[in-house]
């Protein structure tokens, strides 16, 4: 009975019940069910309240929306606690935590699993929709109360998944002496930072989503709500674009495989809301100028929350194979309804609301800026559902068939390659071309400069070799929207100066600033620019592989590797096998990289590949260490260059930078503020 | 100490939220906007739409994205309307007996 290992279990559970005396308080649970109640109460009130134009109940929508938020915070601060606190007794935290994780990755772990991702996103709405209620509620009092309901039904429905299917704070019956840890490929810092900024884009759509809602609800169907929700469109936009940038960065270096994006169901469910909310924010332009698309933004609108929805539910559900299915529950029914239900409510009432949705203005010609963004809309919205079509595929091919079929990535690469080039021609002439109807001279103005730099830069591509047609395409027509972005960024700052009599700088700071949307958006383009450019250099990859014994040397492409024999090293909750080679190229200097392969024995027991990345501005050199035999010293390697993909990154960064450009744009309500806008300003007295 | 602090801060939090949900059905809050305020807002957030609008038109046009025809008849129907919402915010912050019916 006196054995160290039973000491050491009663003294573990005695330290145990001491956190647990504060951070169980009464009940662990009753934020999250207070939380669950108010939503629903404020959902119906806020409904009531903006149908009859009844302030109090107007009121309480909103208060209901900061008294669920208080809740669903305080709920997730617990869950934090508990983890952090190595509170066992509870099923969510003894499944995905354990004593040797570092306090950070306990932290992260509490969205390592299901309910407790499903807290994260009733956390992150809860702050979206705080936020957005501040903002709105006395600058859009007819759409706020409506807004908040629809808000809330949300988060009660997260609330409501959480009590039903997925309880984080469930208990055991008995005391575990330590947890089982997390998933060891999701303890990597950008594995720890990427589903909270995915959650931020997905969530984010929830609030124009909402706003829409209240449109159709009130019929106040013009400017007002594409207006005011043009910058919480941008949010979700940009944290979609970084968290989908952080996904691929921790596939290329956690999953070991050489490459950043392999189609699989859950990046796709990441991507598909991008592409479609991408086409929203284009589309509300045409609105917002000529009247147009009223439906249409609707309709999309609604597609990208529902998009939302479906990328939550097929990463939750495990519906799909996927190297992401870690979190399979079987909440997957439950989703289903609700996205069944929001879509049947969203289209009867674009059904009821149709005759106010109809259209101002016509499309005048073809040939103009109305029908370039149509265009581009259709392109964005051809790949978003390809991208659907090859994710869902294997559920429609067994439901109809009995087979489950599965298509890789030659059919995403082959379907969205062409689409992507006819989008990254259009980022060139959608900035450009006139409104209404282009004239043969405003074609000749705008485009004779870009047409030029096109053919230069094709030719200059065959010139140095290329002969892939994408890649020489990428290169044209790349060089031809850097044209349009630069000749665009040159007028405007040429007509300042004229206006201004300011220098070309000045003039320059001064167009950005006072146009933050329209040029951070063009910003936007020239990182799209730079992801293109790597996407194609992935095209020119070069791999070998080759059992290595001490010594050895291998070249791949224009290096030369020497194998150094391996190590076997410890870590804080793994054991490592590690490989050490020496790269140059050419005649440059050596360069050591040492790939591992780490055992977790704890828990699941799971063995990671830690790759070594040689990263510069125009090449990788990406080293996987597959299998190292201690006896004999030698080791399985995968060796793979990869030209340009830094550039990705690159241009990653330099589309968040543009989206913060285009997000800073100060708020323009004369009355209630001051405008900054000296544009403005000059134009009301000029009118005046 | 923590413990039961942390008690005291959970409990104090749901209060607060209750608070926020049911009090202004009590007239606890100011009662919302009164109508006439909601729609000087309105035509305020119009007036400045329509200004943000005419100079994005100007730039358009200086960057050669609209004809000479079009630019003259956008401009004049968004200064017209601006104008419009002008005069309706000037005729709503005058005193009722002083306004034009």
């Amino acid at each position: 009975m006196s054995s160290p290992f039973l000491s050491q279990l009663a003294e573990l559970q005695r330290a145990d019940r001491t956190r647990a005396k504060w951070v169980i308080v009464p009940s662990h649970s009753l934020g999250h069910t207070l939380g669950e109640r108010l939503a629903l109460y404020g959902a119906v009130v806020g409904h009531v309240g903006g149908w009859r134009r009844d302030s109090r109940l107007s009121e309480a929508a909103v208060g209901a929306v900061f008294g669920t938020s208080a809740c669903v915070a305080l709920a997730y601060v617990l869950l934090t606690a508990a983890f952090v606190n190595d509170q066992f007794q509870f099923s969510f935290v003894a499944t995905n935590a354990s004593r040797a994780m570092p306090v950070w990755y306990k932290a992260a772990a509490v969205w390592g699993g299901m309910a407790g991702s499903m807290l994260l996103w009733a956390l992150i709405l809860a702050g979206y929709s705080t936020a957005a209620m501040l903002a709105t509620r006395r600058r859009l009092p007819r759409l706020a109360p409506h807004a908040a309901s629809v808000l809330l039904t949300i988060m009660g429905f997260f609330l409501v998944v959480m009590t039903f299917s997925s309880k984080p704070f469930e208990r055991l019956d008995f005391l575990p002496v330590d947890g089982q840890g997390l998933n060891p490929l999701l303890q990597n810092q950008w594995m720890a930072a990427h589903p909270p900024s995915l959650y931020l884009g997905y969530v984010g759509w929830s609030v124009p989503f909402a706003f829409a809602i209240a449109a159709l609800i009130t019929g106040r169907l013009g400017t007002e709500w594409i207006t005011a929700m043009r910058k919480w469109a941008l949010f979700p936009f940009l944290f979609l674009t970084i968290g989908n940038l952080m996904g691929s960065h921790w596939a290329y270096i956690e999953l070991g495989w050489g490459g950043y994006w392999g189609w699989d169901p859950v990046e796709n469910s990441a991507i598909m809301p991008w592409f479609a909310g991408t086409a929203f924010l284009h589309s509300i332009m045409i609105q917002e100028k000529r009247g147009m698309l009223r439906m249409w933004n609707m309709a999309l609108i609604v597609l990208t929350f529902s998009l939302t929805i479906l990328g939550t539910f097929v990463t939750r559900s495990g519906i799909i194979e996927s190297v992401h299915a870690f979190a399979s529950t079987n909440v997957g029914i439950v989703f289903l309804t609700f996205l069944t239900l929001e879509i049947a409510v969203s289209v009867g009432l674009i059904w009821w609301r149709s005759d106010l949705l109809t259209t101002e203005n016509r499309l005048e010609s073809f040939v103009s800026r109305e029908s370039a963004f149509l265009f581009n809309n259709l392109l964005l919205l051809g790949i978003a559902f390809a991208i659907w079509w090859g994710t869902f595929f294997p559920i429609l091919s067994e439901a109809f068939t009995g087979q489950r079929i599965s298509v890789g990535p030659p059919f995403f690469n082959q379907v969205n390659g062409p689409l992507s080039l006819a989008l990254l021609l259009m980022t060139g002439i959608g900035p450009v071309i006139a409104w209404r109807r282009a004239s043969r001279r405003n074609l000749e103005r705008n485009f004779r400069v870009p047409l030029a730099v096109l053919l230069v830069a094709g030719v200059v591509a065959v010139a140095i070799g290329l002969r892939a047609w994408y890649a020489v395409a990428v290169v044209a027509f790349s060089a031809f929207v850097a044209a349009t972005v630069i000749q665009e960024m040159w007028r405007g700052t040429r007509a300042r100066m004229r206006s201004k009599g300011t220098g070309a700088l000045p003039s320059l700071f001064g167009l950005i600033s006072r146009n933050r949307r329209r040029y951070g958006g063009y910003i936007v383009h020239i990182g799209v620019l730079f992801v293109f450019a790597g996407i194609a250099g992935s095209m020119f990859q070069v791999e070998e592989k080759a059992r290595l014994s001490p010594g050895d040397e291998i070249a791949v492409g224009r290096y030369a590797v020497e194998y150094r024999g391996g190590d076997i090293e410890g870590g804080p909750n793994y054991t490592a096998t590690v490989a050490n080679l020496t790269v140059r190229e050419g005649d440059g200097e050596p360069y050591r990289v040492r790939p591992e392969r780490r055992f977790y024995p704890e828990g699941q027991e799971q063995t990671t590949s830690e790759v070594a990345i040689w990263s510069r501005l125009f090449e990788d050199f990406y080293a996987i260490l597959e299998a190292f035999d201690p006896a004999t010293g030698a080791s399985d390697i995968t060796l793979i260059v990869n030209p340009m993909l830094m550039w990705i990154w690159i241009g990653g960064g330099v589309m968040v930078f543009g989206t913060l450009i285009a997000l800073s744009t100060p708020r323009r309500t004369a009355a209630l503020r001051p405008t900054r806008d000296e544009d403005a300003e000059a134009a009301e007295v000029a009118i005046a | 100490m923590t413990g039961p602090l942390l008690s005291l801060v959970a409990l104090w939090v749901l209060l607060a939220a209750i608070w926020a949900a049911l009090w202004p059905l009590f007239g606890g809050r100011r009662a919302a906007q009164p109508e006439m305020e909601v729609e000087r807002q309105e035509m305020e957030a119009e007036k400045a739409r329509l200004l943000q609008e005419i100079h994005e038109l100007e730039l358009d046009y200086q960057t050669g994205k609209l004809s000479d025809e079009d630019y003259r008849a956008i401009e004049a129907r968004l200064k017209g309307k601006a104008v419009e919402a002008m005069q309706r915010i000037e005729a709503r912050s005058k005193p009722v007996g002083q306004r034009r019916t």
